[in-house]
């Protein structure tokens, strides 16, 4: 249900990739993410279409920490930041991070957790259901992401959705 | 076309004959299988490039031009085509820098900008400024017209024509839609228009790669000077297919909106062409 990853531009990283169904302190995680007792990205699975496209945030996201040129604080937070259509780092937090709701599901990205550690202080915090990474398909909010990146429909044709998406986060910075 | 999907020489089930038919014109999705049954070589070769370039681990060096280096190999999972845009020592290294990175966004920006057109384009995956090199998808299933009309033509049957007409039918739309985009590709030639078509398509679609030399205009004449090069890109790798090429503007004609200037332009483009006198 743990899913790694070595990234192969950065082969000293590893992502790690956990879905959690039916969360329902997600204040309370968010205040500890903010404290810094949690160190990960939490995100709003509802708003990613595929794990490719996490990975794809990661990269960027470390690539940019090992220049120091991060737009946010912290590599998890540039995780946030690269995952949003727009440069509003607050919008980037609200869309795509934890979310005030009673119930929800999110994704849990850690990095370097090669003893599993940070994911079991994570699971003992979060209160909600370990699921197959595989879900996230299912949850996927297609029209809230289309209606959030302003998708044309001449653009959707052009490929898969994570697709459009990803190529827009790769080229958000091109100008 | 009847069944034998399996028979990786022949889609059309008419013939039992295994060894190659002088007569059968091969379909893009043939031209395609018998590519990679062929020519593919391993994507992960790892190995240093060539000198000055940078080591990238996991991926092979496939192409080398006066700009970029190509290399294939895995990123995240996903098969992929790396860009690496190189210094030019005979430049000023600081304008070298600036030139470069601007190359590299510049290409970016328009990727980005003709998917929003509904130009299909190798979906980018990660841009590394630093390095000026661009991670994008490496199309699976897919040849270049060049190859495609190639291998046509090579056939010898008399009803190439008609093979190739839906193709050039395609490539005409497509460009209509760029240019209806203000997208100038800037290097359009059959190598940069690719047919892709996997398994669960019935037809090949046109894919544009190289945006590197690309702009946006709005004007009828950087749009005729892009047809241009097309026309005479493809006049010289393509001989006698003068009406190959009529075929892609009479389609751009009837799927753009703006083309009447342009078609002007192209005309006008052609007769100042080299040795062309122009009097009056």
């Amino acid at each position: 249900m743990e899913v790694s990853t070595t990234l192969d531009l950065y082969p000293d990283t590893t992502v790690s990739m956990v879905l959690f169904s039916g969360v329902t302190n997600g204040s309370e995680v968010r205040k500890k993410i903010m404290d810094g007792t949690i160190e990960a990205a939490v995100i709003n699975a509802q708003m990613i279409c595929d794990p490719f496209q996490v990975l794809v945030a990661v990269n960027k996201a470390v690539h940019l920490d090992k220049l120091d040129k991060k737009k946010t604080k912290t590599v998890f937070g540039e995780i946030l930041f690269n995952l949003s259509p727009g440069n509003n780092i607050l919008a980037a937090y609200q869309k795509f991070g934890v979310q005030d709701a009673e119930r929800q599901d999110v994704l849990v990205v850690l990095l370097n957790d090669l003893q599993g550690q940070q994911l079991q202080q994570v699971s003992n915090i979060i209160q909600g259901t370990r699921i197959p990474l595989e879900s996230l398909r299912d949850i996927r909010d297609e029209q809230q992401i289309i209606k959030l990146f302003k998708i044309s429909e001449a653009e959707r044709r052009v490929g898969r959705l994570e697709d459009v998406v990803v190529c827009r986060m790769a080229t958000k910075d091109a100008g | 076309m009847a069944a034998k999907m399996e028979d990786s020489t022949r889609g059309s089930g008419d013939s039992s004959v295994t060894s190659s038919n002088m007569t059968e014109i091969p379909t893009v999705a043939q031209i395609i299988e018998r590519q990679a049954a062929s020519g593919e070589s391993s994507a992960a070769g790892g190995g240093t490039g060539p000198p000055g370039s940078l080591h990238h681990p996991g991926f092979a060096l496939f192409k080398q031009g006066a700009e970029a280096r190509l290399y294939r190999g895995t990123f995240l999972g996903r098969p992929t085509v790396l860009k690496e845009r190189f210094s030019k020592k005979y430049r000023h290294p600081r304008l070298d820098e600036k030139l470069t990175t601007k190359r590299t966004q510049g290409e970016a920006r328009t990727v980005a900008r003709a998917r929003k057109a509904g130009i299909p384009t190798p979906c980018i995956y990660f841009v590394n400024y630093q390095s000026n090199c661009i991670y994008m998808e490496d199309l699976r299933c897919a040849t270049t017209s060049r190859d495609y009309i190639v291998a046509v033509q090579s056939v010898g049957a008399g009803d190439s024509f008609r093979a190739l007409q839906p193709i050039m039918d395609k490539i005409g739309k497509t460009l209509a839609t760029m240019h209806d985009g203000d997208i100038i590709h800037g290097d359009l030639t059959t190598s940069n228009i690719m047919l892709k078509q996997d398994a669960s398509a019935t037809e090949p679609e046109v894919v544009l790669i190289d945006f590197g030399l690309s702009s946006v205009s709005q004007l009828a004449e950087d749009k005729g000077v892009d047809l241009y090069v097309l026309e005479k890109a493809f006049l010289s790798t393509h001989p006698n297919t003068e009406t190959l090429f009529r075929i892609i503007l009479k389609s751009y004609t009837k799927h753009s909106r703006k083309s009447k200037d342009v078609i002007k332009k192209l005309d006008e483009v052609r007769l100042r062409g080299r040795k062309r006198t122009m009097v009056g």
